[in-house]
């Protein structure tokens, strides 16, 4: 079977086996699914890094023309999917002995991974609708999930905002398709974008995109989701499912209509401005650690659009740096998130001021958010450096100066945020008796994660090349 | 015809993405959301209502988009309760 078959067979039927067995054989059930999926990403990475693009293209029933490919973009953000799913796996196989979860988190979990890794996959529009409604649905259910009447709200928001975004992606589709007569991205032609119904196709489905991000000022639902999310499923989605409609939409703007008009673009990058600034003091301003992470996210995701102008004015490094930092502040928030997890944990209350002597309780995981926050921050040689790195050079290649300023002030404001909730830790805090246990298999998941995180800015060549592949901005592939 | 069902679809899906955004009640916005899920399968079907294919992804897309209307229902049904009271708009608010 072709690797990019497997790595969504292998999850889907990991979630099937896991709908089938109970106690304490489902988590053991979902961690060998998930080892072998982050296996079968990883040589499906080797594979496509070594001979280039690998696809499939299958005539459907009433000769619908189906396709999967693996181009670098597509096995770089299947593989931090894999880690990520794999890490936060074993948190949650750790985090459930002590407190039992729902039932239903390892099948949808699971149905959630497959589905990322076949929209990541997806090399046809119709496919991208279906994987985005299968993962607004996975994801919106693993929000609610024993939740209480507020997680429920939150979770109800998130998923009106996903159904929206999903139907009017349809309608998209449906455009191109009359204009077209295709939906497979490489048989888009050239001059669709200045159709009136192939423009307006591409203009709803980069609408309906920015939502499922989501970009300020569509980030309404983004937080409190976030946020009220079990802590098992926080990371999945603040690490991978925003990034997954920002992969559909670079592939949309980059390889369906290569480059967009400039007012669009230096648009998109305002937006990411504003976002940077917005998320950023947001979460200066708000109480639980939680909350913070996701304005964090809100800020995060808008560096990743500072590249669209960059890339119209001729810097094809902006692309390498937008989709590094994509898969940099993956790896770092979810280990943040699951760091953050075990800290509340271990303190009073859920705010940043209940966390006064957790750095004592708790010295690993509290490590383990310092690391991250290091990439989060883009700290050299961090892997959140690089993605920055490649941005500013764009920026001045370009002459586009002041995303320089921005991502500036943007770190300078991630490292304020992120120092409140250190700076807590080491702060005077209730003596407990030995009430948790001082080993804790959950606070080495979140230091190994950071770690990676951090490492990735050690040896980022092979990262970037990989990314190179496929690529119709430097011709590879 | 062809371009009646699209203008209809279209209409449809403004007229859905309104009641979804600026509805105060549970009810209203999943009734806007299923109208614009509507108004996209008949842009679809109007799209290329010739080709087996348009049917094929009309029928798999409208399948999809039933369970995503069951689901929101579901969630319409866990959120009133047994009460049947629903949030306000304030509740909605971040």
């Amino acid at each position: 079977m072709p690797l990019l078959i497997l790595t969504i067979a292998l999850p889907l039927a990991g979630a099937a086996v896991t709908v089938l067995v109970r106690g304490r054989s489902q988590p053991v059930a979902g961690l060998t699914a998930g080892a072998v999926t982050a296996l079968a990403a990883l040589a499906l990475a080797v594979q496509v890094g070594g001979a280039g693009v690998t696809g499939l293209r299958a005539a459907g029933p009433a000769g619908l023309q189906l396709v999967l490919a693996a181009d670098g973009l597509a096995a770089a953000m299947v593989v931090m999917t894999s880690a990520v799913g794999l890490f936060v796996a074993a948190f949650a196989a750790a985090h459930h002995r002590g407190e039992p979860g729902h039932v239903a988190y390892w099948p949808l979990s699971l149905l959630l991974w497959a589905s990322l890794h076949a929209l990541f996959l997806a090399g046809d529009l119709f496919t991208a609708y279906l994987m985005l409604e299968l993962i607004g649905i996975a994801g919106a259910a693993l929000v609610v999930l024993g939740g209480d009447a507020r997680t429920m709200l939150a979770g109800t928001r998130y998923f009106f905002a996903e159904f929206a975004a999903s139907t009017s992606f349809l309608l998209g589709v449906a455009l191109v398709w009359r204009e077209a007569g295709t939906v497979v991205l490489a048989d888009l032609p050239a001059g669709l974008a200045a159709t009136p119904a192939g423009a307006a196709g591409l203009a709803i489905m980069t609408a309906a995109l920015l939502l499922k991000v989501p970009l300020f000022p569509l980030h309404f639902w983004l937080p409190a989701a976030h946020s009220l999310a079990p802590a098992t499923v926080s990371p999945i989605l603040s690490a991978v499912v925003v990034k997954s409609a920002f992969a559909v939409l670079i592939r949309l703007w980059f390889f369906a209509m290569p480059g967009g008009t400039p007012a669009a673009t230096h648009l998109l990058g305002a937006l990411g401005a504003l976002a940077v600034i917005w998320g950023s003091v947001n979460a200066l301003r708000v109480a639980q650690p939680k909350l913070l992470l996701a304005h964090s996210t809100v800020a995060q995701l808008g560096y990743m659009f500072l590249m669209p102008p960059m890339v119209a004015a001729g810097a094809v490094g902006a692309w390498s740096g937008a989709v590094f930092h994509a898969i940099a502040h993956g790896l770092a928030k979810a280990a943040a998130l699951i760091a953050v997890a075990v800290l509340v944990r271990a303190a009073p209350g859920d705010t940043v001021a209940d966390l006064g002597g957790t750095a004592a309780r708790r010295p690993l995981a509290t490590f383990a958010f310092g690391i991250a926050g290091l990439s989060l921050v883009g700290l050299p040689p961090s892997g959140g450096f690089v993605g920055k790195w490649y941005l500013l050079v764009a920026s001045f290649q370009t002459g586009q100066w002041w995303w320089t300023v921005l991502i500036v002030v943007g770190s300078l404001l991630t490292a304020a945020y992120l120092m409140r909730v250190v700076k807590q830790t080491f702060a005077p805090g209730p003596v407990y008796a030995p009430a948790v246990p001082m080993r804790d298999a959950r606070e080495a998941v979140a230091l190994t994660l950071a770690l990676v995180a951090f490492a990735l800015g050690l040896r980022p060549a092979e990262l970037v090349t990989l990314l190179e592949v496929g690529l119709p901005l430097v011709g590879g592939g | 015809v062809t371009t009646l069902v699209l203008a209809v679809g279209v209409t449809l899906f403004a007229a859905g993405l309104g009641a979804a955004f600026l509805g105060n009640r549970l009810d209203g916005r999943i009734a806007g959301l299923s109208a614009m899920a509507a108004g996209a399968l008949a842009t679809l079907v109007a799209a290329d209502p010739a080709s087996p294919a348009t049917w094929l992804m009309a029928v798999t897309g409208g399948a999809t988009l039933v369970g995503l209307v069951v689901f929101a229902l579901s969630l319409r049904r866990w959120i009133t309760g047994e009460s049947g009271e629903e949030p306000t708009l304030d509740d909605w608010t971040e």
